[in-house]
């Protein structure tokens, strides 16, 4: 079957897929807006109440918050003086400006501002990997099994600008009290959430109020939040396929850059693990192996050829081993020549020649909000 | 094609490497749903060992307290033998791995037991030396699990005045580890 037309045909069960069952609890108040506590964020009526009241509490949490133990790293990433709650949430705020459900028919929010519109870096768009067809595709991803999976969080923004700049085109989007949003920047900020993000993060938990599943949520609000950056090739700071060998190996799962929304929701994690006093030693485990889960993600050398790992490469190009392989006459056994290919101390200058090192993306936005 | 339904076609594409974060549709504790069958393949390798020990993970999910040493070399066993490994990983879908799998989530819990355990016992902590060690040094375990074991190896090596191999684990691991 056509790929085009196989992803057009799924479109509708997707968007289906989007309205999944909500709560049992909790009412709906559709087309209200309501702002938290700091009026930085919106709050759409189109979801729960509940689920409402666990967004303003958790960004209430972060405002307060006073962090004893910074990070240095996070201070750089986020460009922030301090470890401070506030100015976390002042982070956010720049990248997140409206929070809609999921039952929110997305198609039927969209319309053409303007036609022809002038975006910067015109035409300009980041490498799309393509995914390896033996380890799932991207129809995996795009198609997750109805009653199987439920959404968590999307930036809705970002993919709309995408979305708008591959067609030259303005695009609103109409948020559920009837305001029209105009989509001319990844920094829109509007994000999606569905009850993936309420459910319990912490195994041991059954409290959807706990601190663990409190950070858990925030963790992944700073992950999303920071598709809204970059321009050109790093728009939306898109993932990346994790390489042969990697845990998630074929799946858009992994960063190739130094300064990702997975490099952000690990160095928040690790700076939320030592500062949570009120978590247990359990618990910290907990947010400790979730940061190394995503720091794991961070690609920070890709190899030329993509077939062979570090040490194969490394052991190819050193020069002894080389010899030996390029010298037959020499009459070393097979043994000695695997002793001392495999022998080689591989260096990291041998490493820079077969490979290429991840960079800091630029994070600077297109267009404003 | 009208506008409206090329924008979605191109908006669904788009997306894909933005992130979709999804998850599967029960949480944990609740009946399993189908994607979540590799999960469960890999937390039924507890079973035999698990059984054994099931009396102390009672107890350490209640009060992180063991009675004798031996009783925590069991339970060391057991945790050790319920971690997740690389290949349970190859049967998860796309949608799984966005955000931190269950699996990974779980593994949290169980070295976290261990962790809280011997915050509350010194006299586990040579047991729990022996735990990080191989679960550092266990190739089969995912990078982000060993990395964890290997922070708590080199902190009970140092506390206990033991020698630490850090051969056991590659660079890459060493890197990981530094970064808590
Ligand atoms: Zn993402």
């Amino acid at each position: 079957m056509n790929v085009k037309l196989l992803i057009l045909s799924a479109v509708t069960s997707l968007l289906c897929f989007a309205h999944a069952p909500a709560f049992a609890f909790g009412a709906k108040t559709a087309g209200v807006v309501v702002s938290d506590d700091s009026g930085r964020f919106k709050i759409a009526g189109n979801i729960l109440s509940t689920q409402q009241q666990f967004l303003q509490q958790d960004l209430r949490f972060l405002q307060t918050k006073k962090f004893s133990n910074p990070d240095s790293d996070l201070n750089s990433l986020m460009h922030i003086s301090s470890t401070n709650g506030d100015l976390m949430e002042s982070w956010l705020a720049d990248r997140v400006q409206i929070i809609v459900g999921e039952n929110l028919d997305v198609g039927k929010s969209l319309s053409v501002v303007q036609e022809g519109y002038g975006f910067e870096n015109p035409g300009v768009f980041p490498t799309q990997e393509q995914p390896s067809a033996a380890n799932g595709s991207i129809l995996d991803w795009l198609l997750p099994k109805k009653d199987s999976v439920v959404m968590v969080m999307q930036n809705l923004g970002a993919a709309l600008y995408m979305l708008g700049k591959e067609h030259n085109a303005l695009l609103g989007f109409k948020v559920p009290n009837g305001d029209l949003v105009a989509i001319s920047s990844p920094r829109t900020g509007i994000i999606q959430v569905g009850e993936g993000l309420f459910q319990n993060h912490d195994p041991d938990s059954k409290n959807l109020d706990s601190m663990s599943n409190r950070l858990f949520r925030l963790a992944t609000f700073f992950h999303e939040a920071h598709h809204s950056d970059g321009n050109g090739q790093s728009l939306s700071f898109e993932h990346a396929l994790c390489p042969a060998g990697h845990l998630y190996a074929g799946y858009y799962a992994c960063d190739r850059n130094l300064n990702g929304p997975y490099t952000i929701g690990a160095t928040v994690m690790r700076m939320f693990a030592s500062n949570c006093s009120e978590c247990s030693v359990k618990q910290i485990e907990e947010l400790q192996l979730d940061s190394l889960d995503s720091f794991s993600r961070i690609i920070v050398q890709t190899m030329n050829d993509p077939t062979m790992d570090a040490e194969e490469s490394a052991q190819m190009e050193s020069g002894e081993c080389q010899y030996v392989l390029a010298h037959p006459e020499l009459k070393i056994s097979a043994q000695s020549v695997a002793k001392i290919c495999m022998s080689q101390d591989i260096n990291a200058e041998q490493i820079a020649k077969i490979s290429t090192s991840s960079t800091i993306w630029d994070e600077q936005p297109e267009g404003s909000r | 094609m009208g506008k409206s339904a090329l924008a979605l076609l191109v908006l669904v594409v788009g997306i894909g490497s933005i992130g979709y974060y999804w998850r599967p549709a029960k949480s944990a504790g609740e009946e399993s749903s189908p994607s979540e069958s590799a999960e469960k393949l890999a937390i039924a390798r507890e079973s035999a060992a698990g059984k054994e020990a099931g009396v102390f993970l009672k107890k350490a999910e209640d009060q992180a307290h063991f009675s004798t040493p031996e009783e925590f070399h069991v339970f060391a066993k057991s945790t050790l033998q319920k971690l997740p490994h690389m290949a349970d990983f190859k049967k998860l879908k796309a949608e799984d791995v966005h955000e931190t799998p269950l699996l990974i989530r779980q593994a949290g819990v169980d070295l976290g037991s261990i962790a809280a355990a011997v915050s509350e016992d010194a006299r586990l902590a040579p047991e729990a030396f022996h735990f990080y060690e191989e679960c550092s040094a266990n190739g089969d375990l995912p990078g982000s699990i060993r990395a964890l074991c290997y922070v708590h190896y080199l902190h009970w090596g140092t506390e206990l005045k033991e020698t630490v191999n850090a051969a056991i684990v590659p660079e890459e691991i060493k890197a990981l580890a530094k970064k808590l």
